[in-house]
């Protein structure tokens, strides 16, 4: 990165949603300008001990699920040199006594430059056990961060 | 999505990669692998990522992105069903660094001290990745092994057959799903350990008098199991509960003369170690 031309050229490509549509569709993955931001938007059945993307943002991020029999595994991966910070916001078991999807949000602050972006990532599992598949629901929101 | 007579085979394309680099070549592969790849450490130097399809014409690319991380690449055609595709999975995951839980598909570990081997079951709960199931193999692998243990909502046998591994004798694993005890039955022949699987609803049932108890199960059964707890029963660890029910997990047992002396919490899961002062 070098200088705020530069850093301001990176802010707006990241959250730019025809970068984000076109690497994202082979994926299930729709992206949309949002105030000030990009909305995307994703859905997929992942097989059993599959690892699969349900999350990609071109130069920032990409996040990967792993269902297993008995539990979630979830890779969070940056894509770019300052690695995004996750926060777990909610739902960590949510819905393990429940019928309801399992769920999970989380926020997502990056430091990009000029502007850092925030986002909030909610993804959703439903489980059919017997198939030995998992529908995956994802949205997020990401937003430039201008105060 | 699982195989028919008739259907044509898939190709299945594994590459071995440096273990140290195979997240950075997923980073560029999995942009190009919407139905996702299976991943399997082959020992602690190469890991194995296998993909299927029916026309990898992307196949000669994927070499150049995996460059020189790539050690070794295999195609073969293979039937188009699941279960094909997840014998490729690695299942195999460390607990304390002193116990290795693994699919009969992982190679075992050169120098393992103890290793559980777990064939992944429909309705067998228990791989040993849940978070709460770490935590209470965690909390076992702690205590002084030594006389009865009765795991509660045994699954597929993991915490049994890890404690009868440790030294706890007899052992017993009960669950509600004949599923389960099955593969608890046959976990327990497979890792050639005396383990006693049986089929018992502990919503009807009293838990056995054993002096250690080992439960993964939801709240309202470990409620039932407190109520009714044996005097014999001198510590239970306590699983399958999130963070937010442990004061609760905790009160149930109260009566029944338990304190905490121990607890893991992971991903919002909690594992605790209750036991008489």
């Amino acid at each position: 990165m070098g200088g705020a031309a530069a850093g301001a050229a990176l802010t707006l490509a990241v959250l730019d949603p025809e970068t984000a549509a076109a690497a994202g569709a082979p994926h299930g993955q729709l992206a949309s300008a949002v105030g000030g931001g990009l909305r995307l938007s994703c859905h997929k059945l992942v097989e059993d001990a599959a690892r699969s993307t349900i999350l990609l943002v071109p130069g920032l991020l990409r996040l990967d699920v792993r269902p297993l029999e008995d539990s979630l595994q979830v890779f969070a991966r940056a894509l770019h040199p300052v690695p995004p910070r996750w926060e777990l916001i909610d739902g960590a078991a949510a819905g393990a006594a429940t019928d309801e999807p399992y769920r999970l949000d989380w926020r997502v602050d990056a430091l990009l430059e000029p502007h850092p972006v925030r986002g909030e990532v909610t993804v959703t599992m439903t489980v059919d056990f017997d198939r030995g598949v998992a529908h995956f629901v994802t949205h997020a929101v990401l937003r430039e961060i201008t105060t | 999505m699982d195989g028919v007579p008739g259907r044509p085979d898939m190709r299945r394309v594994a590459l071995t990669l440096r273990a140290d680099a195979v997240e950075e070549v997923l980073d560029r592969l999995m942009p190009l692998l919407p139905q996702g790849v299976y991943e399997r450490a082959l020992d602690a130097e190469r890991t194995e990522v296998s993909f299927f399809g029916d026309g990898l014409a992307a196949a000669a690319a994927l070499d150049a992105l995996a460059g020189d991380d790539l050690l070794g690449r295999e195609e073969e055609e293979v039937p188009d069903s699941r279960e094909e595709r997840r014998r490729h999975a690695g299942r195999a995951w460390t607990v304390s660094d002193r116990l290795r839980v693994r699919s009969p598909g992982d190679p075992p570990a050169a120098g393992a001290a103890l290793e559980v081997v777990i064939e992944p079951a429909p309705g067998a709960f228990g791989t040993g990745a849940h978070p709460t199931t770490r935590g209470c193999l965690e909390l076992l692998l702690e205590l002084e092994p030594g006389g009865g243990l009765a795991d509660l909502g045994c699954g597929s046998g993991v915490v049994a057959i890890a404690a009868a591994r440790l030294g706890w004798e007899p052992v017993y694993a009960l669950d509600f799903d004949e599923r389960a005890v099955a593969a608890a039955g046959r976990n327990a022949q497979r890792n050639d350990v005396e383990v006693r699987a049986l089929l018992v609803d502990l919503r009807e049932i009293p838990a056995p008098p054993a002096h250690t108890l080992t439960a993964n199960i939801p709240l309202d059964i470990h409620e039932r199991v407190a109520a009714t707890l044996s005097p014999a029963t001198a510590r239970v660890i306590v699983s399958g509960i999130t963070a937010s029910q442990e004061p609760a997990a905790t009160a149930a047992y109260a009566p029944a003369g338990l304190v905490p002396q121990g607890r893991r919490i992971a991903g919002g899961w909690a594992a605790l170690l209750l036991g008489r002062p």
